[in-house]
């Protein structure tokens, strides 16, 4: 009777999505955060080269961020 | 000619409604961004209310979707749409003036449930589409939202907990700017809709229009107007409570709390789950605050937002068939709307001035 009131299949999907969208989402963006941070203490204290990877890692992780960011848009949009 | 009158009514309410929907709504969007300081008061709302005006034309997908699989639609008429329409604004003034956050979604069906109720019975009532699309919702949507806000704040801190607080926090400000856009994209998008539904509906039921028509564009243009003024007038009190009373607030949980939000909803829209914003929100705060220790969420706060959450359905359903109730004792024309009108008018305003006056002294300055 549940399952003919509500669409629990929508629902697991909406509860896993949603899980790994957030988690991954927040996840990148501290891992940008990071990156920025400690590339920017290291690029003071021994220099550009040292501080590459962070740079790297932060740049990598606010670019899928914005992959989200634009893929929420989509959903946005598209929603039925 | 009093049909015609009617659905000026009952345009003008739907109106009124998505306006106090905007003005009660600002505090999903902005309170967290402003708490954290990521963004002044001012300049919060502005942005939000911007980008709720584009949000009311990215889609016009769900425009019709408040009462659709709740009520017979057989049985709406604009009279039913007056009376359900000033159940979700009385409910939704009520709640701001408590500085609760309620659901303005819940508020709108609760009011058409009861109107609907008063009118024709509880046969007109699919309960099936009750249950399933908005009770159920009701109680996961939150709990879903303050998991993963909850489970992002545990990891955010995990991966930032040893750096040095300022330049983390400065970052985490800015990437509240791009989460609340989304989220202010999103209510724009969902809100408004549900007034041009009902819009569209009453132009349905009064003749102007086929039930194939689609929404007119003077429809669109107005719901969007009337919820992008509505957040910038802003909601003070509601915004200091998700903002501040619920638990006091780092850049970082901000950003969780929204972000967890976001995705929520979005996701739940793309596989066409309802969700309440403000359940989302609220939901992802108390999170984002139990996950740094559980007593730092002020439970009692919590329990308020919860209560009034509880009574939004019935509250807003027995205004709704209390108000479609005594507009029929003045016949079916429109004698009724206009006495309700008149005196919701003279409340209303009486309410809003006292309340904008205390909230200019309540509210930061803008910077």
């Amino acid at each position: 009777m549940t399952a003919v009131i509500v669409d629990t299949s929508a629902l697991v999907k909406v509860v896993w999505v949603s899980l790994a969208a957030g988690l991954g989402v927040i996840a990148a963006f501290a891992l940008a955060v990071l990156g920025s941070v400690r590339g920017g203490d290291l690029r003071r204290s021994r220099g550009a080269v040292a501080a590459a990877p962070y740079y790297l890692l932060a740049a990598l992780a606010l670019a899928a961020c914005l992959w989200a960011l634009y893929r929420g848009y989509l959903f946005l949009v598209e929603k039925a | 000619m009093h049909d015609d009158l009617i659905l000026v009514i009952v345009i003008g309410t739907a109106l009124a409604f998505d306006f106090t929907n905007g003005f009660h709504d600002t505090a999903n969007v902005v309170a967290t961004a402003i708490s954290t300081r990521a963004v002044p008061p001012r300049v919060a709302i502005g942005f939000a209310a911007i980008l709720n005006f584009v949000g009311a034309f990215l889609s016009f997908k769900v425009a019709a979707v408040v009462a659709t699989g709740i009520v017979d639609a057989q049985v709406v008429t604009t009279s039913v749409v007056f009376a359900g329409l000033i159940g979700a604004i009385t409910w939704n003034v009520a709640t701001w003036f408590l500085g609760l956050p309620s659901s303005s979604s819940h508020a709108l069906i609760g009011g058409i449930v009861g109107a609907v109720l008063a009118a024709s019975g509880g046969r007109a009532i699919i309960a099936e589409g009750l249950v399933g699309k908005v009770l159920i919702p009701a109680v996961i949507a939150p709990i879903l939202a303050a998991l993963v806000a909850g489970l992002g704040i545990a990891v955010t801190y995990r991966v930032v907990g040893r750096l040095r607080p300022g330049p983390v926090a400065r970052g985490f400000r800015v990437g509240q700017l791009a989460s609340g856009g989304l989220l202010a994209l999103a209510h724009g998008t969902n809100d408004a809709q549900k007034t041009m539904g009902v819009m569209t509906l009453a132009l349905v039921a009064n003749g102007d229009i086929s039930a194939s028509a689609g929404v007119p564009t003077w429809v669109k243009i107005s719901a969007a107007s009337a919820i992008a003024l509505g957040t910038y007038s802003g909601g003070w009190r509601i915004i200091r409570t998700v903002g501040t009373r619920i638990i006091k607030m780092d850049a970082a949980q901000g950003f969780a709390a929204q972000g967890a939000g976001a995705s929520v909803i979005l996701t739940a829209s793309h596989f066409g789950y309802p969700l309440s914003t403000t359940h989302v929100i609220n939901g992802g705060v108390i999170g984002a605050g139990a996950a740094k220790r559980f007593s730092a969420v002020r439970w009692g706060v919590a329990g308020s937002i919860a209560l009034a959450w509880l009574l939004t359905l019935p509250a807003a359903a027995a205004v709704g068939a209390g108000v479609y109730g005594f507009t029929r004792l003045f016949g079916r024309g429109a004698t009724g709307p206009v006495i309700v009108s008149v005196l919701i008018l003279a409340g209303l305003a009486l309410v809003f001035a006292r309340r904008l006056q205390e909230s200019r002294v309540v509210a930061p300055a803008p910077a």
